[in-house]
């Protein structure tokens, strides 16, 4: 490999409100070689390559240097156009467009002679050429609708590989979501780019392909740059010791729980996306945590669990007893409450008021025959705000004007109020700040305390340590183990996560 | 105790709109402000009103529901056959409430289960309802129906007309119903966010079914009031008379993007609508014009709406 470097990172930093993302991050990308970025949920790796891909810009104070100039793109576009191309993990397809119209969207439809006609004929012929690159065998005048998944994200990966002035492509799970044999097509194609002198930024869980087509890997821990190995040679543990190893800077309070009786037994679920064949029991009085890597099927998990999404197969037992939750009505009335990681599409009811938002689980509550008053919601908002510090002006504020913290406690509110034996959490300290955070682990300590069961997802992993009894951990749809608290190490939870990804 | 306020002047939007409107008509024409002329927009309100609270009920949920008119039509022709078959006033207008009931929960079911938008969905069966109306009656409308049908629409109970009766019955039972019970409280959940209700464990899909039967009730009653008042049932009649439901609601304040409108409000929407067609009758206005005035005052009502949620944001 010839050592001409195509890019420089030079202290590249990015701060959002509340949280340093990345911290003087420096690194070189060579040409032809495909550099690794490896990494837990939260590390950077997503933030930086979105700085060098032009969708955020980085803060001031560090530069980018592509080919030789300063680099500082305006945008994806800007990017693009210097031959810094992403490959997302999310589909940038039009659904009802066809396979050409898809392929040629960025740089246009070929024209006519008479200019406002498209040239359909060349159109084809253009796009067969780019899905020709990866061998592909797709009918260009079909709806990209109609495709698979796995078919959308190898076009998706056609689409972008095909640009003739790459210099630098980034791709971020590329194979998330295809089959083994498109995994080899496109490593196969890898080594093309690589020949051609194209530069590969590669992110992935899969660490045995970081081996089979990784050149260096660089690790990043907190946003912050950790070390560098050489992929061919490194060892799986090795990386995993890297990525791991993340110091206490957040107090968690936690009492000593003493579990009780099984209260909800999961045997052997499966849903009809991603969630295979999974089996766990949950006690009273403790906190079970849910680990594993952000797509491992954990919130599909609770989901199917809830009645929010139609299980497939297995069942569900509570206090030993099956029971059919068919849909969230039902759960609820089984004493089973999910507060969902997006409040505000999936929990909240924003143009309400607060005391609407804290009572809608159990109306039936507040009066009888299905009858109720405003005067009863507005007392029991209030019990809570003083039960959870909940500030707000009035309970008859709209829930809209809380911050995220505040707006997070009035969802805990509700299940409270709705006598929840079973409460699963989805990524409950998400987008709150460092002092709500520490509110919310007193409250689920002492819900705990209370004798309820709390299940808890999280993707930060000192946290799931710190406030869990258990964890058990998902991966690639698997529960892959299930770990007492005597057992927990960074480590042996980041082995769990990545071993779905392992054995495929 | 400052949102308090807010929400107060909120509300007295529309009350203001209707009573300056009010009050520029008796200027304007000495008639206005007798009780005979008092007794006649509420009468012309009561159709309008009755359909307006129904409008507003789907609306909350989120939904829109074209076919009243059709239905109110539909509605009205059973009752008229049910009346020439021998069948006695009363029943035959309580049996046709039950078949508007039947026709909205056929809405329901198209909007709930088929998963058809509300405006695709009540656009679809407005022509069949309507279409049937037609069908049945050959185009023709059903008329000399006995006598006593009149006593619903120009009958009075302690003074107050029939019509003006009804309608307010209707009112209070919507407000109570929306004000003061689980599923009325849940119908502005759905609203506001039908997925987070669903994860709440509210039954979304029962509640909107429900909410579009009571809707074709009510076109129903509505119905009744009309054949009452005019004893007479055409396979046209009220045609168009679910815009200007939608204009009474909205102009007392419901959100299209739901979550949010009164009964109050919309009372006070389908009054302003009527003061407008009674005003201009009474000065001898050119009635196209109380079109124009009409639209005028939707738009400006919801706009004033809109600034004033922007400043409170």
């Amino acid at each position: 490999m010839d050592k001409e470097k195509v890019l420089h990172v030079e202290n590249i930093s990015k701060t959002f409100p509340g949280v340093k993302a990345l911290n003087q991050i420096s690194l070189d990308l060579f040409k032809g070689e495909v550099l690794v970025l490896a990494g837990e949920n939260g590390a950077g790796k997503s933030t930086l390559v979105k700085i060098l891909s032009g969708i955020y810009t980085a803060d001031e104070g560090g530069r980018m240097i592509l080919d030789g100039a300063e680099y500082t793109p305006k945008g994806i576009r800007d990017a693009n156009e210097k031959g810094i191309y992403i490959i997302h993990q999310e589909l940038n397809m039009i659904p009802d467009m066809t396979v050409t119209e898809n392929l040629l969207l960025a740089q246009g439809l070929p024209k006519h002679k008479v200019k406002c006609f498209v040239n359909w004929k060349e159109a084809d012929k253009q796009a067969q050429a780019i899905i020709d690159e990866l061998d592909l065998n797709y009918d260009l005048h079909a709806k990209v609708e109609t495709l698979s998944v796995a078919n959308q994200q190898m076009l998706e990966i056609s689409k972008t590989i095909s640009q003739e002035n790459a210099k630098v492509i980034i791709m971020d799970e590329p194979t998330a979501s295809i089959t083994g044999q498109e995994t080899d097509k496109l490593f196969e194609y890898i080594k093309k780019l690589k020949k051609r002198g194209v530069s590969i930024i590669y992110i992935s869980h899969r660490l045995e392909e970081i081996k089979r087509i990784g050149d260096r890997i660089i690790v990043l821990r907190d946003g912050t740059y950790v070390g560098e190995k050489d992929a061919v040679t490194v060892n799986v543990s090795e990386v995993i010791q890297m990525m791991v190893g993340r110091e206490v800077t957040q107090y968690y309070p936690k009492s000593e729980h003493h579990a009780g009786d099984i209260v909800l037994e999961v045997e052997d679920l499966s849903l009809y996306k991603l969630v295979k064949n999974v089996s766990f029991q949950a006690r009273k009085g403790e906190v079970l945590g849910i680990g594993g890597l952000v797509g491992a099927g954990r919130t599909e998990l609770m989901r199917g669990i809830f009645g929010a999404d139609k299980i497939a197969s297995g069942r569900i037992l509570l206090n030993g007893k099956p029971v059919r939750l068919t849909n969230p009505k039902v759960s609820v009335e089984h004493r089973i409450a999910f507060l969902t990681e997006d409040r505000k599409r999936l929990g909240l009811l924003m143009g309400q008021d607060i005391w609407f938002n804290v009572v809608i689980s159990k109306l039936s509550k507040l009066g009888q025959h299905g009858f109720l008053t405003e005067g009863k919601g507005v007392k029991v908002a209030q019990s809570y705000k003083e039960k959870l510090n909940i500030r707000m002006p009035s309970p008859k504020t709209l829930v809209e004007n809380l911050s995220g913290g505040n707006q997070q406690k009035v969802i805990f509110a509700r299940w409270l109020f709705s006598d929840s034996d079973i409460i699963m959490f989805d990524e409950p300290t998400r987008g709150i700040d460092v002092g709500a955070k520490t509110e919310m682990y007193e409250l689920i300590d002492q819900l705990v305390l209370d004798g309820k069961t709390v299940i808890l997802i999280s993707s930060d992993m000192m946290e799931l340590m710190g406030i869990s009894d258990r964890i058990a951990v998902m991966s690639n749809g698997s529960l892959t183990g299930i770990l007492d608290r005597k057992d927990f190490t960074q480590e042996r939870i980041m082995e769990l996560a990545l071993k779905g990804y392992l054995e495929k | 105790m400052k949102v308090d306020v807010k929400k107060i002047i909120r509300k007295i939007g529309s009350l203001l709109i209707l009573l300056v409107l009010m009050l520029c008509m008796g200027v304007a024409s000495p008639v206005f402000f007798t009780v005979g002329n008092i007794n006649n927009i509420g009468i012309q309100a009561s159709v309008n009103v009755v359909l307006s609270i129904g409008m507003l009920m789907v609306i909350i949920i989120g939904g829109i529901d074209l076919s009243i008119g059709a239905i109110l039509a539909l509605a009205g022709i059973v009752s008229a056959y049910l009346m020439k078959a021998g069948c006695p006033i009363f029943w035959a207008m309580f049996i046709s409430c039950f078949a508007g009931a039947a026709l909205g929960a056929v809405n329901g079911f198209i909007v709930t289960y088929m998963k058809l938008p509300p405006f695709v969905a009540t656009l679809g069966t407005t022509g069949i309802f309507r279409g049937t109306a037609l069908l049945i009656t050959n185009g023709l409308p059903v008329s000399q129906l006995p006598n006593e049908v009149r006593v619903i629409g120009q009958g009075s109970l302690l003074g107050i007309p029939n019509p003006i009766v009804i309608m307010l019955i209707v009112a209070i039972i919507i407000y109570v119903v929306l004000t003061y019970t689980a599923y009325g409280r849940s119908l502005y959940a759905i609203g506001s966010n039908y997925e987070a209700t669903r994860l709440s464990g509210i039954s979304v899909k029962r509640n909107t079914m429900v909410t579009y039967t009571v809707e074709g009730f009510l076109a129903a009653v509505a119905g009744v009031i009309l054949l009452g008042r005019l004893a007479v049932a055409q396979p046209n009649a009220a045609t168009g008379y679910e815009s200007n439901a939608i204009a009474a609601a909205v102009i007392g304040g419901a959100s299209f993007s739901g979550g949010r409108g009164s009964v109050v409000g919309a009372l006070i929407g389908a009054l302003v609508i009527s003061v407008l067609n009674n005003g201009f009758t009474l000065l001898g206005l050119n009635s196209f014009v109380q079109q124009i005035a009409i639209g005028v005052v939707v738009v400006l009502a919801v706009f004033a709406d809109i600034m004033q949620r922007a400043k409170v944001n």
